[in-house]
């Protein structure tokens, strides 16, 4: 049971980072990201 | 391998991105042009150990810029240091508009870069009368030329061999007019590197990201010693050149009767009528929103089910624990609630494509110029404005067409007001719950409050635009030049794509922010501060002595949600929405879809799915979301907490307010200006919670 606890804690700060990143995207948004800023990163990296 | 960067140019309405579609198949995808939101396709293609890195760049009539777009276009060409910098320039034409095209050609190969010439559209030339010589205009232009028709695929292979051939050495065409003939050589000496053409361009320009501050003072200084302007060296050379061209081309391009233009004629005649046109376009939006509605419910009550169904499975197949319950309560619940809403969004793009892909939509735009301009918009806000529909972030990033910056700006502030596609869930969700089904005159009434919403949204986008215009001052003068293409029948692989590149944008992108805020609500649901969550039971039996079996279940399962995390916060901020109608479960939603509005159908789903006491295994017990929101209380009234006065208070709220985080970012982006940015937040906010105050007070 407590290695599910651990799971869900890391899931919830992940969860966090990525809620915090989409509200403050650091890049430009476009529109094939829908405003996601990762998305965005990920396609000019390819 | 090889490797080579190819840059597809051309005016607007050439069919250049069917050509980028046709080279590079799916190997494609959409970003940024590095610090700024214009657009940029690209894509790959490899033939014969070469490997072609292919970029779509913006359609442009010159390399004089006079918005985003084409000021992308020639600081791409013109900065041989950029890592877009093309190898080898495909000018890409349609046999209607000839001439323009070879104007961008020449100044292309002027500024030193290879170049071919692709005649698109090339089975359209019958229907438009025209006959070309072909040999002819391959010794004007000193390339080959490739006959191509992207929409059959016809020449594309021809096309892609070429491009690895190296074209001919092009000798300058141009003459400087005399006049300026001093400065040029004035400015030479700045660029003593540059070829002539690239200096006269460099003298022609107003605002060259490309030079340094030593040369843009040396060029500002030659102007002034000899009194000329920008302006005036790009009309002159516009002259020149056309002088030129309609000399050469008077042998080479035959013009008889254009079919396609007496077509387009007698479709305008209807589609283009100061009156018969805009009954028009309202019936295409009617005929939009009421197929939204009828179309897309069987494939909405399969997604509905086939969640229900998965996480039933889930639950049955996880070894009991809290990672189970999150996974069927939270994140399946969550996605689920999203997913739902897909068949109504490839619906909404697929209109939308065909409309651009027809030429209707530039119909639109010329129609809607003359009712646009008293609100201190132009004909060109309406493509933001429809784009606002799919979603507000594209949309105000699309202004940029707009060169008047005042016209640009009031577009910007007003375009959130449309009704997007994260709105389209929560819309469909609450007339679902609030408005009886049944047909008025033969419509849907449903479709009839939905297509209700989105006149809303244009005219709340209209008055606000009204109001800040008489605040906003604007020294320029506006006026609306674009060309209005031919009727076509429209590329469906270009549908395809948009409506699969939309689709999947909202999908993963929304997706995402769903699954985060899934997990966050599960978790805060299912832990609390005090012993009042953990020890529920024993709270409840002392406090309702009297339940027993499924009401005390039911009762425990509902006092450790409200003494959850959760619940405190939902409490915390009952205040301020309960004048609005909604209980503490909706004021959470609320918070929640402050990242991105459609959250709200997902963490309502969640909510509710906590607050069940359901065994998801059990087919007679197993709810789907419609069923959950239909049977939720409000704990402060007793009445259904989906009523017909709070769901229209909410349909309200969800109307006006700018409750989505990414676009503020990109409105503060664009508009350069946190004033502008805050000023619209409010704006919005401030009317959203007025008009649902006021929709529930008068209708409880």
């Amino acid at each position: 049971m407590i290695v599910q606890y651990i799971i869900i804690a890391i899931l919830f700060i992940i969860a966090i980072v990525m809620v915090i990143k989409h509200v403050f995207p650091k890049k430009s948004t476009d529109a094939g990201c829908g405003g996601n800023c990762k998305c965005d990163a990920k396609l000019q990296k390819n | 391998m090889k490797k080579k960067v190819i840059a597809l140019l051309g005016n607007p309405n050439v069919g250049k991105t069917s050509l980028f579609n046709r080279l590079t198949k799916l190997n494609q995808k959409v970003g940024n042009y590095p610090g700024v939101t214009v657009e940029k396709r690209e894509g790959t293609l490899v033939h014969q150990n070469t490997k072609y890195h292919i970029i779509d760049l913006p359609g442009t009539y010159t390399l004089y810029p006079n918005s985003l777009d084409e000021e992308v276009v020639y600081d791409t060409l013109s900065d041989t240091k950029g890592s877009y910098h093309p190898d080898l320039v495909v000018v890409v034409a349609e046999p209607a508009t000839l001439k323009r095209a070879i104007v961008l050609y020449q100044q292309v190969r002027e500024m030193g870069l290879p170049a071919i010439f692709v005649l698109n559209m090339v089975d359209e030339m019958t229907e438009k009368g025209i006959s070309i010589d072909f040999d002819a205009l391959r010794r004007l232009l000193r390339t080959e030329i490739y006959q191509t028709n992207a929409r059959t695929g016809k020449g594309i292979e021809e096309l892609i061999a070429g491009l690895d051939n190296d074209p001919s050495l092009y000798i300058s065409t141009f003459q400087v007019p005399a006049k300026y003939a001093a400065a040029l050589v004035d400015a030479k000496r700045l660029f003593p590197l540059a070829k002539e053409y690239s200096t006269w361009l460099n003298l022609a320009q107003e605002n060259s990201k490309v030079l340094t501050a030593d040369q843009r003072a040396g060029i500002v200084q030659i102007r002034q010693q000899y009194g000329i302007t920008p302006q005036q060296l790009q009309r002159d050379e516009s002259l020149v050149r056309h002088e030129e061209l309609d000399r050469a081309l008077e042998q080479i391009v035959i013009r008889g009767e254009n079919k396609a233009l007496t077509t387009t004629a007698k479709i305008d005649r209807f589609l283009m009528h100061p009156l018969i046109g805009y009954a028009i376009f309202l019936g295409v939006l009617l005929l939009i929103f009421q197929a939204i509605f009828a179309w897309s419910a069987p494939l909405m009550d399969w997604i509905d089910n086939s969640f229900s169904d998965l996480a039933a499975y889930l639950s049955a197949q996880l070894p009991e624990g809290p990672l189970s319950s999150l996974f069927t309560e939270g994140i399946v619940t969550g996605i689920g609630g999203i997913v739902i809403f897909l068949p109504q969004i490839v619906i909404l793009f697929i209109f939308i494509s065909f409309m651009e892909e027809t030429g209707y939509m530039s119909r639109v735009v010329f129609l809607m110029d003359r009712w646009l301009r008293p609100f201190g918009l132009n004909g060109k806000s309406v493509i933001p404005l429809m784009s606002g529909a799919a979603c507000a972030i594209p949309a105000v990033m699309s202004a940029r067409n707009i060169e008047n910056p005042k016209e640009r700006l009031l577009t910007m502030l007003v375009t959130p007001f449309m009704t997007c596609s994260a709105r389209l869930p929560i819309y469909i969700v609450i007339i679902g719950l609030v408005i009886p089904e049944g047909t008025f005159l033969g419509f849907n009434i449903q479709g009839l409050v939905l297509f209700g919403l989105y006149i809303l949204g244009v005219v709340s986008a209209l008055a606000s635009a009204w109001v800040l215009n008489i605040f906003i001052k604007s020294v320029h003068k506006s006026y609306l030049v674009f060309e209005i293409p031919t009727y076509k029948m429209p590329d469906w692989k270009n549908v395809a794509t948009n409506v699969w590149e939309k689709s999947s944008g909202f999908l993963i992108g929304a997706g995402k922010i769903i699954l985060a805020i899934s997990i966050i609500l599960w978790v805060l649901g299912n832990f609390g501060p005090n012993d009042r969550f953990y020890d529920a039971e024993s709270y409840v039996a002392t406090e309702q002595p009297s339940l027993e079996g499924d009401e005390l279940e039911t009762a425990v399962a509902s006092y450790q949600l409200e003494h959850s995390f959760l619940g405190y916060i939902g409490m915390g901020i009952e205040p301020i929405v309960r004048p609005l109608g909604y209980d503490w479960k909706m004021g959470i939603g609320l918070i929640s879809s402050f990242a991105a509005r459609e959250v709200f159908v997902g963490t309502m789903a969640v909510v509710y799915s906590l607050g069940d006491d359901v065994d998801i295994e059990d087919d007679g017990e197993r709810t789907t979301l419609f069923e959950r929101m239909k049977n939720e209380t409000n704990r402060n009234t007793g009445r259904p907490a989906y009523n017909f006065a709070s769901g229209i208070s909410l349909l309200l709220f969800y109307a006006f307010a700018m409750q989505c985080m990414a676009t503020i970012a990109v409105v503060k982006k664009e508009t350069g200006s946190w004033k502008w940015t805050l000023i619209q937040l409010g704006f919005m906010t401030g009317i959203a919670y007025l008009a649902a105050l006021v929709a529930y007070q008068l209708l409880k």
